[in-house]
């Protein structure tokens, strides 16, 4: 395999936060085994771990197993990364931006993951795709 | 997480280790909050161990601010690694929580 082909990834997670570690590990390793940099390896890591926490955290009403598929594939020199779930519908992107100006007592607690992800980001795209949320983003790596 | 905890003069620094995320934020949360309650007027955060963090962890970091702000007491932050410091530019937090370069600076900046 040349430096610059990477097989794509595919991840299963059951909807509970102890699997983020694994999450992070599969993540770690792909970047490690790419040569992305520690820049890119972060912005991955953190991306994915508020997406699929907020998932996990909010998106299920019954106490059922449910499994997250996170797909990573290299394309177009970028990183185009998929998150689905079967959770209720939920468009993350329409969240109103958090004021980051506002003094402590104004500011709400929570909100700040998709302001994060949509700063280490280049471009998200929400869908709603046979009852499953489908959550793209794309990172170059230039 | 491994939290550990000294007292300094009068001032409690708090250093967790290791990842602050959506697993280790109420740990770290609970852990603080049980110094303010406890009475400590004065809190330095070290955040020299900590390699990496979230939202979850900028909630926990909140939360504290807040309670420490209610009680009159003065909270600070330390050693951030540059992905943490990245961050907490990225969602404002420099400016609610005063950052020092290291646990000397923190303990003199609050002193």
């Amino acid at each position: 395999m040349s430096p610059n082909t990477t097989e794509d990834i595919t991840v299963e997670l059951k909807n509970d936060l102890s699997e983020l570690q694994r999450l992070t590990k599969v993540v770690t390793e792909y970047c490690e085994s790419s040569g992305l940099s520690p820049q890119i390896l972060f912005a991955l890591n953190l991306s994915l771990e508020e997406v699929v926490a907020n998932v996990m955290s909010y998106g299920y009403e019954d106490e059922h197993e449910h499994l997250i598929i996170i797909r990573i594939n290299r394309k177009d020199g970028g990183l185009e990364i998929e998150v689905e779930d079967d959770g209720k519908a939920f468009n993350p992107l329409e969240q109103e931006p958090p004021d980051i100006d506002a003094p402590i007592e104004e500011r709400p607690i929570g909100g700040l993951g998709i302001h994060l992800v949509r700063h280490y980001m280049d471009a998200l795209e929400y869908r709603r795709d046979n009852d499953r949320n489908v959550l793209s983003m794309k990172k170059s790596i230039d | 997480m491994n939290i550990e905890q000294t007292k300094i003069g009068e001032t409690r620094v708090i250093s967790p280790q290791g990842s602050l995320d959506a697993q280790t934020e109420k740990e770290f949360q609970e852990s603080v909050i049980g110094n303010i309650d406890g009475g400590e007027k004065s809190i330095l955060l070290d955040f020299s161990k900590v390699s990496y963090a979230s939202s979850a962890g900028l909630r926990a970091i909140l939360i504290i601010a807040k309670k420490q702000k209610e009680s009159g007491g003065k909270l600070g932050i330390c050693g951030l690694h540059d992905s943490v410091a990245d961050i907490f530019t990225v969602s404002g937090f420099d400016t609610i929580v005063d950052v020092y370069s290291d646990v000397s600076a923190g303990l003199q900046g609050l002193g």
